[in-house]
């Protein structure tokens, strides 16, 4: 029986050759050594006739040399660390929103935003009010209405009346000539002003000696001399509970039409709710042309209804600042200054 | 993942990217992760998570690393074999497309099997040794023009 030709080319001697082609593309896995035998023959045989097989095979051989070398690399202990560090909240929002890869004006606008807000919670934060007291000169910018001596309380202890002072204090402000006199302060007398105002039977007015500021005694030891001013309300003593230096003083601005009418109205006004002038110069003193100075105490509970009066008048602008003078228990301290509107 | 799997990925993406800064970031997301990967499927082998998860992150960085090319930083404090140059690998980095530089990475320096490779980019395996076959003859071009680097 005749034996039917393989459809194999196949050799002389039973084997299949291997084309350059196919040898190629087993020269990787010849070079592992992952042919079986017959194979890594053939592509040996291969090899033997082709130099630019052989060439690759030298290359594929390097490389994986190199690249064996390459992989003995250490990488340096921080850089492991680093990779390896457990992330913060920080890291793990930037990474989940992708923020590196974001458009540049974005994250520099939203960095800008940030820095904004910093920024504006500081200015807002802070107590600039107290930072400009403490650091502006405050002769400059502040008004000394009274200066009180502490160390002076004695007078207190030794049964004098605790009184408003303010005029016993000089006032820088308020431009007053001291009046000419011929006494001194130990000449002054005390009258008794609880009885006054109780009864209220009228004391001719005694025109008491202005003391110049340098030489005001404490104030502790000077008097109101009229009667009207011997209210009740202004016999409190002062709140002895309050430190020395944590009083209050209600400072403000109002601008009205006509000046000269309005100011004997507010000056009526206060009068009628219990007010009274303090400091050396009377209620409405024309500081300048255009404009009056009203200091005065006043009972707390009237406080109110003064700032509706004022503001049938304009817009009264009046804000409450801290002063070292301790005001009685229930009586407030303003100064005002009423001013000619702009037209 | 132990602590030759981080050093692993810091291998990876030095080689990947060459740039210590980007390799350490990239490298820092791969290993967290490998680690999400492997708490999600605890069976995972840990050179297939690894490459899973060095694949996704190098995709994700590869455009950036092409970028910044002229403006890479090494690290002098890798210590590498006496008288290896990173030179060929450089050239080979720019030349090849970026399935080459991974695999080759994953495989000859890192030496995860190829058959674990495949697996994790469900590739067949003949495709990856073909890869790596390929990219070997580029490299070899590269570093047997110079005899004195290996």
């Amino acid at each position: 029986m005749e034996k039917h030709p393989s459809p194999i080319p196949l050799s002389k001697y039973g084997k299949r050759e291997l084309s350059p082609f196919a040898a190629g593309e087993l020269l990787y896995d010849y070079h592992l050594e992952k042919l079986d035998s017959e194979r890594a023959e053939s592509v040996r045989d291969v090899l033997g006739k082709h130099a630019h097989l052989k060439r690759d095979l030298a290359r594929i051989q390097s490389a994986d040399l190199y690249l064996s070398l390459l992989g003995k690399a250490r990488p340096p202990a921080d850089t492991v660390e680093k990779i390896d560090e457990p992330d913060t909240y920080l890291s793990v929002l930037l990474k989940k929103t992708n923020y590196e890869r974001w458009p540049l004006t974005i994250r520099w606008g939203i960095e800008a935003a940030v820095v904004l807000c910093v920024f504006l919670v500081v200015l807002i934060v802070m107590p600039w009010n107290q930072l400009l007291n403490m650091g502006l000169s405050p002769q400059g910018r502040e008004i000394i209405l009274a200066e009180m001596d502490h160390g002076s309380r004695n007078a207190f202890d030794d049964g004098l009346t605790p009184m408003f002072s303010d005029e016993s204090a000089g006032f820088e402000d308020e431009g007053v000539k001291p009046l000419p006199t011929s006494t001194t302060t130990a000449d002054v007398v005390v009258p008794s002003i609880p009885a006054v105002a109780t009864t209220g039977v009228t004391i001719p007015q005694v025109q008491l000696p202005v003391v110049p500021p340098a030489k005001t005694p404490p104030p502790a030891a000077t008097v109101v001399s009229s009667a009207k001013e011997a209210k009740p309300v202004a016999e409190v003593p002062a709140d002895t509970s309050k430190k020395p230096g944590e009083g209050a003083l209600y400072r403000g601005i109002l601008k009205v039409t006509n000046l000269d009418a309005t100011g004997l109205k507010i000056i009526e006004k206060i009068e009628e709710l219990g007010g009274r002038k303090a400091g050396q110069v009377e209620l409405g003193w024309k500081k300048t042309a255009t404009s009056s100075y009203f200091h005065f105490t006043m009972p707390q509970a009237k406080y109110d209804e003064l700032i509706s009066f004022l503001a049938a008048y304009g817009s009264p602008r009046i804000q409450k600042e801290k002063h070292p003078r301790v005001m009685p228990e229930g009586i407030v301290r303003l100064i005002i200054e009423v001013e000619e509107a702009e037209k | 993942m132990n602590e030759n799997d981080v050093r692993a990925i810091a291998l990876f993406f030095f080689y990947a990217l060459l740039d210590d800064q980007m390799a350490i970031e990239a490298g820092a997301r791969a290993l967290n992760l490998a680690k999400d990967k492997k708490r999600k499927r605890p069976e995972l082998a840990n050179a297939v998570a690894l490459v899973q998860s060095t694949f996704e992150i190098w995709q994700k960085e590869e455009p950036e690393a092409r970028r910044m090319s002229m403006v890479r930083s090494l690290n002098p404090g890798w210590s590498l074999p006496d008288g290896t140059d990173l030179s060929p690998w450089r050239e080979f980095h720019k030349q090849s497309d970026s399935d080459e530089i991974v695999i080759v990475i994953w495989s000859k320096i890192l030496g995860i099997p190829e058959a674990e490779i495949a697996n994790a980019l469900e590739l067949p395996e003949g495709t990856v040794r073909y890869r790596v076959g390929h990219a070997l003859r580029r490299l070899g071009e590269l570093t047997s023009s110079r005899p004195n680097i290996v």
